[in-house]
């Protein structure tokens, strides 16, 4: 069974007004189990949308939300309970703290779900180790810390419910290169030590290409493609019609491969470039 | 969820009525809500009826529009009625079950009361939604001025106004986006008796609160590096100049008000 299957959903802002608008356009998409998966869409092409069925925040004017099988928009009872299983972090999550306390807050989650005061404090104490959040900042105030932390402690809030699929807006948003390659190493990190599902939006390529295994193209309303990092990218021309570009290491490659240079296809990260330019300089031509 | 509200949404146009000084407009606009008071018989409430429909047209402001803001105030309008037809025990009796009875001059006031409101909705929706918020403060602080004799400011007063709408429509964006994420964290908004759900309001308030002091801060910040020292000796780019238009709407509601009076002197009150 998939983690998640959309069938044909249809979702519409504003029905029956002046400023109706598709958002959503007969959407069918499937989202097997495991690794790290990136939607990437310009402004305004349903990503944010789309996510947002996905653990039955908003419910769909047709079509139906599976998750592991389970239509999310069955009854309140379970649109409730999915929530707990799809945790979604939104954009800008740092604006949506509320607690004391840094505890507290990261509690918020785990406590609505029920949980007993001991699997409270394990799951806090998980969630804030996941994204580097020590025990000593427990105590304080979370508006008296910087913004990255900030950040890092309303995404723990949210692995705090211990979802099987996370699904991270933007996470990279407003960050400096810093902060971002910190965000994306925790990212990195929690897959591979919970082993949940992660779905990232973005429309960074770079953040895309560095940490994602599957891309998922969303333009105006529809799943344009899906596949591997590899098979989206190598489709660079269709990606810039839709307002997109591969990576700028992609395109500096592309733009030496043109000018005659002889390095390999399809790389996507500073690292593979930096390898590719090295053996060439070196030995001469691709390996 | 909380996106249909209609208070205060300008309609771009060119209308005689949107080309009415925002001055001309405040004034006339409460001077045509004393008028619609004023009215004592069915007479004179046609009258002012017929008055606030063709202004409706004029401005061309879709119908549709107007009665979106009609659709806040139908409880009132309701609960005005059935209080009139049930307490008002003049005329006629229609119908009468035990001691509840209904009256003609029940049916007469309901149906009279709630085309006052009516009316009274319309023209002053009228005034937003022809005048741009801007423009609207711009006009209360020029009918303000005399107060700077008793040291209130009316400039300060408008730029707070100004503000203050311009930030509704992005708080409201704000608390759907807060509510989204809270939901998402499982807070559960819709249950609950009252304290429940009073204490659900937390997670909302809390972060809506925090938001908007860092963006009056950024605010001022931005207003300050402008050079912003408030209203003294402060130019206008727009300046407000009465026009043929601002004559003739002042005479329309002259003329209006002297045949509200002779309609009330000619005719049976019924209020």
């Amino acid at each position: 069974m998939s983690l998640v299957e959309v069938k044909d959903l249809v979702y519409i802002y504003g029905e029956n007004t002046p400023f109706c608008k598709t958002a959503l356009d007969h959407v069918f998409l499937t989202l097997e189990k495991g690794g790290i998966k990136a939607i990437i869409g310009h402004t305004g092409s349903g990503k944010s949308t789309l996510i947002q069925h996905l653990n039955a925040l908003l419910t769909p004017n047709s079509g139906t939300v599976y998750f592991e099988g389970q239509n999310v928009n069955e009854s309140k009872e379970v649109s409730y309970q999915i929530r707990f299983r799809v945790g979604l972090c939104f954009q800008y999550p740092e604006y949506q703290l509320f607690e004391n306390t840094v505890y507290q807050d990261i509690a918020f989650g785990p406590k609505n779900m029920g949980l007993n005061e001991q699997q409270i404090d394990a799951a806090v104490q998980k969630a804030a180790s996941y994204v580097g959040i020590t025990p000593d900042l427990f105590q304080q105030s979370p508006f008296d810390l910087s913004g990255g932390q900030k950040r890092r402690i309303a995404m723990a809030g949210v692995m705090a419910m211990d979802p099987d699929l996370l699904i991270l807006d933007e996470p990279t948003a407003g960050l400096d290169p810093r902060g971002r390659n910190q965000i994306l190493s925790f990212i990195r990190d929690y897959k591979e030590r919970s082993g949940k599902t992660v779905l990232i939006v973005s429309h960074s390529m770079d953040d895309v290409a560095e940490c994602a295994d599957e891309v998922i193209v969303v333009n105006d309303g529809k799943i344009a493609m899906q596949g591997s990092v590899r098979e989206v990218f190598s489709r660079s021309e269709e990606l810039s019609k839709m307002g997109l570009t591969v990576p700028e290491t992609t395109r500096i490659i592309e733009r030496l491969r043109a000018e005659g240079y002889d390095l390999p296809a399809g790389i996507f990260t500073v690292e593979q470039a930096a390898q590719a330019i090295y053996h060439f300089l070196k030995g001469g031509g691709a390996d | 969820m909380i996106k249909d509200i209609t208070l205060g949404q300008y309609f771009p146009g060119n209308s005689p009525i949107h080309r009415l000084d925002p001055r001309s407009k405040l004034v006339l606009v409460f001077a045509l809500l004393i008028i619609i008071f004023l009215c004592q018989n069915f007479f004179s409430l046609a009258l002012i009826t017929v008055f606030s429909v063709v202004c409706v047209l004029l401005s061309r402001i879709p119908f549709k529009t107007m009665m979106k803001g009609l659709k806040t105030i139908v409880f009132v309008i309701l609960l005005t009625s059935i209080l009139q037809i049930f307490y008002n025990h003049e005329g006629t009796i229609l119908w009468q079950w035990h001691k509840i009875q209904i009256t003609t001059g029940g049916v007469s006031m309901a149906i009279f009361i709630t085309v006052r409101i009516i009316c009274l909705i319309f023209v002053s929706s009228l005034l937003t939604y022809t005048t741009s918020p801007t423009l609207l403060t711009d006009g209360i602080e020029r009918l303000l001025k005399p107060l700077k004799k008793i040291h209130i400011e009316p400039h300060t007063l408008a730029m707070m106004m100004t503000i203050a709408l311009r930030f509704i429509p992005t708080l409201i964006e704000e608390v759907d986006h807060i509510m989204a994420a809270q939901k998402a964290r499982g807070a559960d908004l819709e249950s609950g008796n009252l304290i429940k759900r009073a204490k659900a309001l937390i997670p909302i308030l809390i972060p809506l609160f925090v938001n908007s002091f860092r963006r009056a801060y950024d605010l001022a910040y931005a207003m300050e590096c402008r050079c912003y020292r408030g209203g003294d000796g402060r130019t206008r780019m727009r300046i407000m100049k009465l026009s043929g238009v601002d004559f003739a709407a002042y005479a329309v509601c002259a003329l209006l008000l002297a045949g509200v009076i002779v309609l009330n002197i000619c005719f049976e009150a019924v209020i």
